[in-house]
């Protein structure tokens, strides 16, 4: 198979996002639960706990992204599928698949940079990516839209 | 030979607008994240003005963004609205509460010096590979003027964690590939490239540890009450607020679940306030007594901290016993948390 380097990159750093998603099995911040997980939950099943932050005379969180999730949810109950294995491990393969759409908006932005191998092997050499980006925490997803704007930004000249 | 690889350019690149093609994608990535974290416009104060000084149309650029702005907050001001049955607009609440409430609300969760992004946050992302970074913002300004501008004004809200460093990653990452390089010039690279190496591998072994073993037990705690609870149970949760995940992780709803809450005082005219948790915890064996019998539970969650100062009456006088033990952790995270999961059953 005749594959160029960037193909090759392209493929450990999906390789490294699978394996983080398969091995990440251990609690890091009660928020990923609490204000992900047990919202969406809430969302697609009509039973889950909604902590202050979610009361309507407080409402400082969102619910576009527990709305997301609830959507795979949903699509899981709709083939009787709705185990919580399966339900947790598809929001998470779900992340994984945003933190893998990051990296190739940090490939792009990164493009033409004299340090971009050494950068990379930072990146995906810390511990803290490994650990995090399977998870479903909301600074994932701002870190993912920072590279994107970051990324779209190089267009400008 | 330094300032080749100074990325200066790198950020120009950013802001180097001199054509006027319109770039949506850019003000739609912004907004979007506002919308989902408030926080997430801090860079961007640096990075929007930067770009309408380099910009050779500025009023196309500011027009751009305030439609992209406007036209994403009105779409999520419908779809919390419709969530809470309220006219909603979260950003406004969210800085109220974590700013300008009366009873400091973010305090709550734990009180931080000024400098724990440099001495605690930034160390535990890093570990020893953090000098590299020091070094790296010799030769990059710019993205180090847009990271310390970020952490100073998180570092204003005295609740802090290691998390909130997430969404500038990227940028850390370059500072840290700038060190290296800068490194390994200076002690040149054949004789030292291995040590560099190895601080790679080490950090792979502490992100498998983390991510499979350490508090494992909080999350395999809900594999086992989902499969070997029967229906009709009730389980508390006697363990720090928020220490397992919750109904999501059982999918039952034919359990009860019951938990300490820590909610933050959200009333202006209550003084000395203690949440639920800090209050069981005060008087432990007082308040299980109490809580037994309010909450009539058959199942007992606690780790080994609690279990050990109550073990006595929970067996004598209450008739729970013992009917699993988990591993969570070797680290004891704190004096509340534990190393062992306890489940007790009720006799």
């Amino acid at each position: 198979m005749l594959l160029n380097k960037t193909h090759k990159i392209l493929i450990l750093i999906l390789l490294f996002r699978l394996i983080s998603w398969f091995i990440v099995r251990t609690y890091f911040i009660a928020d990923e639960y609490w204000q992900t997980f047990e919202i969406s939950h809430l969302l697609a099943f009509g039973y889950g706990y909604k902590t202050w932050e979610w009361r309507s005379d407080v409402a400082i969180r969102s619910y576009l992204y527990p709305f997301i999730i609830s959507l795979i949810y949903r699509l899981a109950a709709l083939f009787h599928l709705d185990t919580a294995s399966i339900l947790i491990n598809s929001a998470t393969l779900f992340q994984t698949f945003l933190a893998f759409i990051g990296d190739l908006a940090y490939l792009k932005f990164l493009h033409g940079h004299k340090l971009i191998f050494l950068i990379l092997l930072c990146r995906f050499t810390c511990w803290y990516t490994m650990y995090s980006s399977p998870r479903l925490i909301i600074n994932n997803l701002e870190e993912i839209l920072f590279i994107f704007s970051l990324a779209s930004a190089k267009k400008y000249d | 030979m330094i300032k080749n690889c100074s990325n200066d350019h790198y950020f120009d690149l950013i802001s180097s607008s001199h054509s006027s093609s319109s770039n949506f994608a850019f003000h739609f990535f912004v907004s979007l994240s506002f919308i989902l974290r408030p926080t997430s416009a801090i860079p961007f104060v640096i990075i929007y003005p930067y770009i309408l000084y380099k910009t050779s149309n500025r009023l196309r650029v500011l027009i751009e963004a305030f439609l992209c702005f406007t036209l994403l907050n009105l779409f999520n001001i419908c779809l919390d609205s419709y969530m809470y049955n309220q006219w909603t607009f979260v950003p406004y609440n969210f800085f109220y509460m974590n700013f300008f409430h009366p009873n400091s609300i973010s305090s709550h969760y734990g009180i931080n010096n000024l400098f724990w992004y440099f001495t605690n946050g930034l160390p535990m992302i890093f570990f020893y590979r953090l000098p590299f970074i020091y070094l790296g913002t010799m030769n990059s300004k710019p993205i180090t003027i847009l990271i310390l501008f970020t952490i100073f004004i998180y570092t204003l809200n005295i609740h802090k964690e290691f998390r909130f460093l997430t969404q500038i990653l990227p940028l850390l990452f370059i500072l840290e590939a700038n060190g290296i390089e800068w490194t390994l010039k200076k002690l040149k690279w054949k004789q030292f490239r291995w040590i560099i190496f190895l601080a790679f591998f080490v950090h792979l072994i502490i992100g498998i540890y983390f991510s499979l073993i350490d508090r494992q037990g909080q999350i395999s705690v809900m594999d086992y009450l989902r499969k070997n609870i029967i229906s009709k149970n009730k389980i508390d949760f006697l363990m720090p607020c928020h220490s397992t995940p919750y109904y999501n992780f059982i999918h039952r709803n034919d359990i009860e679940l019951n938990f300490l809450t820590c909610q933050p005082n959200l009333d202006k005219n209550i003084k000395n306030y203690i949440d639920e948790a800090d209050q069981f915890f005060l008087k432990p064996i007082q308040s299980l007594k109490q809580r037994l019998y309010s909450y009539n539970s058959t199942y007992l969650i606690m780790f080994d901290t609690l279990y050990n100062q109550v073990k006595d009456i929970l067996e004598d006088e209450q008739g729970f016993y013992v009917k699993y033990i988990l591993f969570n952790s070797h680290i004891q995270h704190t004096s509340r948390h534990g190393k062992m999961i306890y489940i007790l059953e009720k006799s």
